[in-house]
């Protein structure tokens, strides 16, 4: 299965993700209060690349802070919102709970 | 065989919570508010390395040290080895090295390992042009690590 990256980047970009510019690889990082996290995921910028493969979850989860590849999956379709994004961040440690 | 070496490879840095078998084991946890606490006391510390304890957990079928990287920049020393881990999900080589976050993939070795060495940089760059005060979370320590990880 695969899903299509601007599928992806559009849920993205709703849920406090932005990206960064320049480079040859196409970078979203979450924002929080403002403040650049840790969070992000790179996509290639070949044109070849217009979905984004489930074998490559393994490396998505590792980019996002996520666990599972479930969690992964729910981000970028409608069931994880942005807040509870942020709480699983708090909850893996990746941000600070009073953040 | 090659799972049963990485298995002890891995025994010395932590405990895996699945083991090559598929049977779970008993894990420590990701440790995640040892290390929370340090970086927020202005500490600079490795991260653990995080287990995973979820499905399809891939056990590396390498891993190697690097001390040095040739990037656009041209040749860099590392003041201490980076630690990349090469896993093979589906059609893809994804490397990583977990203490500073970096991650590739590539439909084969040599390009994962182009574009480890591309994001490496462009991440060194980010982290290195940011300001503390422009970042939150572990992102601060990420950002303190890669301000010292090229050997000047």
């Amino acid at each position: 299965m695969a899903t299509a990256i601007d599928v992806i980047k559009e849920s993205l970009s709703k849920k406090g993700f932005r990206q960064i510019e320049g480079g040859n690889h196409n970078k979203w990082f979450f924002y929080h209060n403002g403040k650049r996290t840790c969070a992000y995921i790179v996509f290639s910028r070949s044109s070849k690349m217009k979905d984004f493969d489930d074998s490559l979850l393994v490396a998505a989860k590792r980019e996002l802070k996520l666990k599972t590849n479930g969690e992964v999956r729910d981000l970028w379709n409608c069931p994880m919102s942005q807040n509870d994004f942020i709480a699983r961040l708090k909850e893996y440690g990746v941000l600070q709970a009073n953040e | 065989m090659i799972t049963l070496k990485t298995y002890a490879r891995k025994e010395v840095y932590g405990s895996p919570t699945v083991a090559p078998t598929g049977k779970k084991v008993p894990s420590r946890n990701n440790k995640a508010s040892a290390w929370q606490t340090k970086i927020f006391r202005g500490n600079i510390s490795l991260t653990p390395l995080k287990t995973e304890n979820t499905e399809g957990s891939l056990w590396p079928v390498k891993t190697e040290f690097i001390n040095e990287l040739h990037l656009k920049r041209g040749k860099v020393e590392l003041s201490w080895p980076l630690r990349v881990d090469t896993v093979i999900s589906g059609n893809y080589f994804i490397m990583s090295n977990e203490d500073l976050d970096v991650h590739s993939y590539g439909g084969t070795q040599e390009e994962s390992q182009q574009n480890f060495r591309e994001i490496f940089e462009e991440m060194l760059d980010l982290y290195v042009g940011s300001r503390t005060d422009e970042l939150t979370g572990d992102a601060v320590r990420i950002k303190a690590l890669f301000d010292r990880i090229i050997k000047q």
